[in-house]
């Protein structure tokens, strides 16, 4: 018999196939192989479930960006039914270039290690051609530049001794990016924090959140590690403990992927993974902890809202906090894709995409001409500071050079 | 998080009634669950163009005549609609919407399929005529677009030639174009306007300017102008004969870039804007909404000192319906309907369906009810009103959503001042 009021969890039924979300696809207009998120989503999906050989190849060129999902009037999960379908029907030979892409903990675990070497081949010339040629990754793309030392590590000598004095607590989700890349941001959290008086402390066993994984295809390395970051995040949940990010991608990915695209139970953990900036804005909000400011800091910021934090609904937050600091002057940049959509943009086929769909945005930021862009995801600050002049800053590390410290330490100390 | 008005809903009514509240110093914030209806929006609002089965050309004349439940009859005891209206006009254009109407006549506006039907305000580059006879040009040149199949030139041309007005078909091409053609489902009108550089608008005016022949004006698909109205500007400059464009089958772009620049004027005044956020809870203290809790923002309460409803019609889920019942998803607020549900629609699919009358049950000063009794900050405003009105037959759906807006706006700045 047929269930007349069952719905599928991606929704898909509900499409009433008004185009909206295509109107808002970053990547319809610049490359017409694809066939845009109502043709691939929910309207292809009807095809494909009743015979799999409508599985179309060009699904691959979806970015995953969501804001096809936000646009939707009749909250179809779009970008959820392309993703599970690639997943489970896209070749199973995973090219090395992608391995490579995709493993941002193990590449990055590697780099860093002999980080100076690693740092001088990838800006060096002929070592990106080198790597344009071989592995068809980009040479016109900035590479990312690896830290000598990896952020647990330097939690580990410089911080986690002193966390335990504090009443209250909280845990930390780093990311690859802060542990490689830019452990400077993870550092400007804990200052803040510390000043706040709340202790950070460092998920044990750590994975990457797997959302690379996800978009090149290696569906068994992602559940490999989804598994183990809910399992670990799950632990200090039941201990009734907050889970902090920096990034909008892995807070999407741990909230929403796991569950819509891997099938996992999220139930337990999601309300308690939160961005920092949602997390410390509550916290001023609500009188339990007050941030003083520097009077000597003034800045003209925009912020550019990333695609994942405009799907997780929090830039909010963000904008709040920075507008918190009194010499700031921020100002919201309409919200649009910077092209660059994590992996995507190093893969040689589709950098001159990514720099058109992130034209609107460079504009937008030159016109606006600001001290700094700030934004919350790291990715859109590879592309934003390769493709303008401009720098980009994640909001907390703007707070914590415009935090003073010692009057803050005060404010706090009842905590 | 606090603001002092929350607004539930994103589309017209909520923009507008927002920028009203934020320009008399209230912090607004505004929770959108997805786009629009804006978005099928035909670039023009309706004051009234039917009164019972009699056509209307002057609207503001039947307003005394209108039953107490209709929200022109609850506005006019109040304040006059005249004011109310004229001040929509004025924040739509402050918003940067180039419209053109008046409310104390209406005027006849070119739909998509060949028919003059009246509205009020009109946007500039649409074509509109004060009567239907004299009509002040002979011969129209419809210019269409290779590939493109959401503009009707064949319908067109009928509703001239209905007037006297001869035609010229053709359809044209430019390279921007050619791309697009790829994809050939997906060639809908806001992904022409985004594929429209500013040398595309050049090109494209010089096309249509070898196609325009011995014709007076000129018709073309409503494509150019998403974010903006200075394409739809530079283009008009460049071709050699008045051209208008004409709205297109939905997702259109006059409704896109109505949305867009209202949005942004609201934005910048300092409005916030949650998009593709729901609100799956609120808690009711002795008749009054105290919070509400939103799918994105989870655990964090936002509370305001008023809310207004303002979610639209069932296209907008802001009500839907069962076998049995019409209601409101979100607070179960109480509805004007019957339970009776032969009731709800009348076996002559063109006349006045009743359901299209269903909406929010609201007292004078548009506030909501809930199991019988009233809210005390809770309002209504735009598609979702209930009442003796039928927005489509009666083609009152702009009007009442314009003015009631602004009107509920204006109550809620004298309430919390």
């Amino acid at each position: 018999m047929i269930n007349y009021f069952k719905y599928s969890e991606d929704n898909f039924e509900q499409c009433m196939k008004c185009s909206v979300c295509t109107a808002y696809c970053p990547v319809t207009t610049v490359n017409q192989d694809f066939p845009g998120p109502k043709q691939a989503g929910p309207d292809g999906e009807r095809y494909r479930l009743k015979d799999i050989k409508y599985f179309d190849e060009t699904l691959k060129y979806c970015i995953n960006c969501k804001r096809c999902e936000v646009a939707c009037p009749s909250n179809v999960k779009i970008a959820d039914i392309i993703q599970v379908v690639r997943l489970k029907h896209a070749p199973k030979n995973v090219s090395l270039r992608d391995q490579l892409l995709a493993n941002t903990d193990k590449v990055g675990k590697l780099s860093t290690k002999a980080s100076s070497l690693v740092n001088g081949l990838l800006r060096a010339r002929w070592f990106k051609s080198a790597l344009d040629l071989t592995l068809h990754i980009d040479s016109r793309r900035m590479m990312p530049l690896y830290g000598s030392h990896d952020f647990e590590r330097v939690y580990k000598e410089n911080y986690e001794k002193s966390q335990s004095k504090f009443t209250t607590k909280v845990y930390y989700f780093h990311g690859c990016y802060v542990n490689f890349n830019y452990p400077q941001l993870g550092e400007d959290l804990i200052k803040i924090l510390n000043a706040s008086g709340i202790g950070v402390f460092l998920l044990k066993d750590e994975k990457c959140c797997g959302l690379p994984m996800i978009m090149n295809g290696l569906t068994k390395k992602a559940l490999e590690h989804a598994r183990n970051n809910i399992n670990i995040i799950k632990k200090v949940v039941d201990e009734n403990y907050d889970v902090l990010t920096t990034s909008p991608s892995c807070t999407m990915t741990i909230r929403n992927e796991y569950a819509n695209i891997l099938n996992l139970d999220t139930e337990d953990i999601r309300e308690n993974v939160i961005m920092a900036t949602r997390y410390l804005y509550n916290l001023v909000d609500e009188g339990k902890i007050k941030l003083v400011f520097r009077k000597d800091f003034k800045k003209r910021i925009v912020y550019h809202t990333s695609c994942h934090m405009e799907k997780l609904g929090w830039p909010i937050f963000s904008y709040k906090l920075l507008s918190m600091i009194p010499g700031s002057k921020v100002t919201m940049l309409d919200s649009t894709c910077c092209g660059m959509a994590g992996t995507f943009g190093y893969k040689k086929e589709n950098y001159e995409f990514a720099q058109e769909i992130g034209t609107l945005l460079f504009d937008r930021i030159k016109k606006s001409d600001p001290d700094v862009v700030a934004c919350d995801c790291e990715s859109c600050k590879r592309q934003i500071e390769m493709s303008t002049s401009y720098t980009v800053q994640n909001p907390i590390s703007i707070i914590a050079e415009a935090l003073d410290y010692e009057t803050t330490r005060e404010a706090n100390k009842n905590n | 998080m606090k603001a002092d008005v929350v607004i539930i809903g994103g589309g017209l009514a909520a923009l507008v009634a927002g920028i009203k509240l934020i320009k008399s110093g209230k912090s607004v914030i505004i929770v959108s669950s997805g786009q629009s209806a804006l978005h099928f929006s035909s670039g023009a609002f309706g004051l009234m163009s039917k009164f019972g089965n009699e056509e209307v050309m002057q609207p503001l004349q039947f307003i005394d005549r209108l039953p107490n439940d209709h929200p022109y009859r609850k506005i006019s005891k109040q304040l006059p609609l005249s004011i109310v209206l004229d001040d929509a006009k004025q924040i739509l254009k402050d918003a940067g919407i180039e419209l053109k109407g008046d409310h104390h006549i209406n005027h006849f506006r070119l739909t998509p399929f060949g028919f003059f039907v009246p509205s009020w305000l009109t946007l500039k580059d649409h074509l509109t005529l004060d009567s239907l006879e004299n009509i002040p040009f002979r011969k129209v040149a419809i210019i269409g677009i290779d590939g493109f199949l959401d503009f009707y030139p064949n319908f067109l041309a009928q509703g001239f030639e209905k007037l006297g007005v001869s035609t010229n078909k053709s359809s044209v091409n430019i390279k921007e174009f050619n791309i697009l053609r790829n994809n050939p489902t997906e060639m809908r009108a806001p992904n022409i306007a985004r594929a429209l550089t500013d040398d595309g608008v050049r090109r494209y005016a010089q096309v249509i300017n070898n196609h325009i022949g011995d014709a007076d004006i000129a018709i073309i698909p409503g494509v150019v102008g998403l974010n903006d109205t200075q394409q739809i500007k530079d283009l008009r400059n460049q071709v050699d004969c008045k051209v208008y464009t004409v709205t297109t089958i939905p997702v259109a772009v006059p409704g896109i870039r109505i949305k867009i620049l209202l949005q942004q004027y609201f934005s910048d005044l300092g409005g916030w804007y949650l998009m593709g956020d729901s609100v799956t809870d609120g808690e009711f203290v002795e008749h009054r909404l105290s919070h509400i809790f939103t799918s994105n923002l989870g655990t964090t309460k936002v509370s305001a000192e008023n809310y207004i409803m303002a979610t639209g019609s069932y296209f907008s889920r802001g009500i839907k319906s069962n076998n049995y019942h019409v209601y409101e998803p979100i607070f179960n607020l109480d509805v004007t309907s019957s339970d009776n549900r032969s009731e709800w629609y009348d076996r002559n699919f063109f006349d006045s369906q009743p359901f299209m009358k269903f909406g929010l049950k609201t007292n004078e000063s548009f506030q909501c009810y809930l199991e019988g009794q009233v809210l005390e900050n809770v309002y209504a405003i735009g598609g979702i009103l209930g009442g003796s009105f039928d927005p489509l037959y009666d083609g009152v759906g702009g009007g009442v959503t314009l003015a009631s807006s602004v009107y509920v706006a204006e109550h809620l700045k004298d309430k919390m001042s």
